[in-house]
């Protein structure tokens, strides 16, 4: 039996607060080495591409769970009235292969980006940060504030991305949906110096924030580079940062450091660690206020199953969606 | 909108005749180079294991990608359960937009036995009449089905490990096509003097030894699907005419994948794929006295046009269950 649940069934059960419990749960078990997880597989298409990223995790509450996501990425799709990316991931039960259930992942996919940057800023920016900083205004940007207002003092935002009026709109929904102070910007500059937080979320392929924009003891949370190719930060930056992934084998091919690591601007030695390490409590998150922090994030499988998981167990009490036997 | 399909639903729509029609085209455009293949990947897990198999493929009755998430679970039918099952899911290539969502399973025996059935036609001397089967799973059943449709097959010869499987399999084919099997004890007859033999085992050393393939033979290679499986004695592949799925699958996961390791095949023994075969750009067999080996691993384009098939005949009676994920 599998529970199919469609988007809108799946937002009336999941929220930040959930995809960060869930981020917290899926890397401290990343950490804690209980995660079977190969690097995700791409399909190329003329217009865009597929993902099939796929694992098992081993929850602290003693749930067992593995499955997959099947999500493109489709740049022209807004011209068309789209969402450019969608999303599907299935659970299954790792002792019989059953699938349990078949969910729309495209709520899924953003809430746990964001939680993860939102995990990522507890354990590296700085406890009073209060200035945030965004790179890039689409919908991932949207879920990067949800989540770092959930645990930074966040009071003022700054909204940088190359069509201003993106800007403005996301400045706009920021005001409205969370009440905090955001104007917009139309030089990348102003969103990055001065700030405490800076979040990048565009798909560049060449660097937009400069090092000299970034004060000590800013933290970054690099979310937009993830295929080969792709970058956002002056390797500068990373050379005075202190690097965080979220999964060295597929940072090293798609991440944030892929470029300067494939140019040799960067060695494998100089990445500090993964965000699992901190959640598991192996390595410390920031020691520093004076120090610059970057998370590295690609995107992981073990995020979709924990939150995909936590979702299935709040639909199942609740009595949402449709119980479907695809086997009969 | 994706329509959602289960395993029924799909049984009212899907028989051999469409699989073997739906094969050739994904074989067609395999050698005409109007598919997009990545190998396929997999998940392996304390009491099995899944594979993430998925492509895109240009077909006469259109242009799809997707992708086949199945479970292979060899400790399920212990507990009344199928050991291989899953989901296969069908997306348009030019938005990401998903078209269907369905079980895999019957999908996954009819395309498997289905590209059996085209090796032979292929493969197989044109009036081959006796076909021994190696193995009684799934998988045997649906080579029967498809080798029947391209063969005057009279005759037919079964060995299992599991003897009450080979009575199974026997009792099925009488029923269903009121030939009278036999079930034997050992490999050797059930290879020996055949037309045809199918493996469909999944042992990891051979079970077909050389002086058992007559002149003439054609065998299907169905059971090596991961690094270490193997049916046949390398001896068999060195003297036969040898046609694989796939070259990048086969050489890490097919038949060929141990001898090629080992050193006793090279790849220049490798006569082509199936798919130049079907487009005419090889010959298939030349000789009625050459042996031929058709080395299968199953490709994801093999799901993706039969998926389409079953979609577009589904929609047109009006089955399964039409759901929009993204409301």
């Amino acid at each position: 039996m599998s529970l199919v649940l469609t988007g809108s069934e799946v937002m009336q059960v999941l929220d930040m607060d959930l995809a960060l419990a869930a981020a917290q749960e899926a890397f401290q078990a990343y950490g804690e080495g209980r995660v079977n997880m190969p690097p995700k597989s791409y399909l190329t298409l003329a217009k865009g591409d597929f993902r099939a990223m796929y694992g098992e995790i081993f929850l602290a509450g003693g749930d067992h769970i593995c499955g997959l996501k099947w999500v493109n990425v489709h740049p022209e799709n807004p011209a068309r009235g789209l969402l450019t990316v969608m999303a599907k991931v299935v659970l299954n039960d790792p002792d019989t292969g059953l699938e349990r259930a078949d969910m729309d992942g495209t709520h899924i996919t953003n809430f746990r980006t964001g939680a993860a940057g939102g995990l990522a800023a507890q354990y590296l920016a700085r406890q009073d940060a209060a200035r945030l900083g965004m790179i890039g205004a689409g919908a991932q940007a949207r879920t990067q504030v949800a989540a770092l207002l959930k645990v930074r003092p966040i009071q003022e935002v700054v909204v940088y991305d190359r069509h201003l009026a993106h800007a403005q709109a996301f400045a706009d929904y920021a005001m409205a949906t969370h009440g905090v102070q955001a104007r917009a910007t139309a030089a990348a500059a102003e969103a990055v110096r001065g700030l405490d937080i800076v979040v990048t979320t565009t798909p560049s392929s060449s660097p937009v924030v400069m090092r000299e924009w970034v004060s000590p003891g800013t933290h970054i949370n690099a979310i937009g580079a993830d295929a080969a190719g792709k970058q956002e930060l002056d390797p500068n930056i990373l050379k005075a940062a202190k690097i965080v992934v979220d999964d060295w084998a597929q940072a090293s091919h798609s991440g944030e450091i892929n470029v300067p690591l494939a140019r040799g601007e960067l060695t494998p030695s100089q990445i500090y660690g993964s965000l699992g390490e901190i959640a598991a409590g192996k390595k410390p998150g920031r020691t520093s206020p004076e120090e610059i922090t970057v998370f590295d994030s690609t995107g992981l499988i073990i995020q979709d199953l924990a939150l995909g998981f936590a979702v299935y167990r709040r639909a199942l009490a609740r009595g949402l969606g449709e119980v479907k036997d695809f086997l009969k | 909108m994706s329509l959602l399909l289960t395993g029924s639903e799909i049984m009212q729509v899907l028989d051999m005749d469409l699989a073997l029609a739906a094969v050739t085209e994904a074989f067609r455009a395999h050698g005409e180079g109007r598919v997009n293949l990545p190998p396929k990947v997999h998940l392996p897990v304390a009491r099995g294991s899944f594979k993430a198999m998925y492509g895109e493929i240009f077909l006469p009755a259109g242009h799809i990608c997707g992708l086949k998430w199945n479970a292979n679970f060899p400790g399920n039918p212990r507990q009344g359960l199928l050991t291989i099952m899953g989901k296969l899911l069908l997306n348009d290539p030019a938005t990401g937009l998903e078209l269907a969502d369905m079980d895999s399973s019957s999908i996954t025996s009819y395309r498997t036995g289905a590209a059996g059935g085209l090796a032979v036609q292929y493969l197989a001397r044109t009036e081959a009449a006796r076909l021994g089967v190696v193995g009684a799973g799934e998988q045997a059943r649906t080579q029967v089905a498809a080798i029947l449709k391209v063969r005057p097959i009279r005759e037919v010869t079964i060995y299992s490990r599991t003897a009450a499987r080979a009575q199974a399999l026997k009792d099925e084919i009488l029923a269903l096509y009121g030939i009278a099997a036999r079930v034997v004890e050992d490999v050797a007859p059930a290879v020996r003097g055949q037309d045809i033999v199918v493996t469909v085992t999944p042992s990891t050393s051979p079970l077909v030894r050389r002086e058992w393939v007559g002149p003439g033979t054609h065998i299907n290679a169905f059971g090596a699907d991961s690094p270490g499986k193997q049916e046949l004695a390398p001896a068999i592949l060195a003297a036969a005419k040898i046609v694989v799925d796939d070259w990048r699958q086969c050489k890490d996961i097919g038949e060929i994948n141990v001898p090629l390791a080992r050193g006793e095949l090279t790849p220049a023994q490798i006569y082509g794929s199936l798919g130049e075969m079907v487009t005419g750009q090889k010959p298939g067999r030349t000789d009625p006295e050459e042996i031929t080996v058709f080395d299968a691993t199953g490709l994801a384009i093999q799901d993706l046009a039969l998926g389409l098939e079953v979609l577009r005949r589904a929609q047109g009676r009006g089955l399964g269950e039409v759901k929009d994920f993204l409301q």
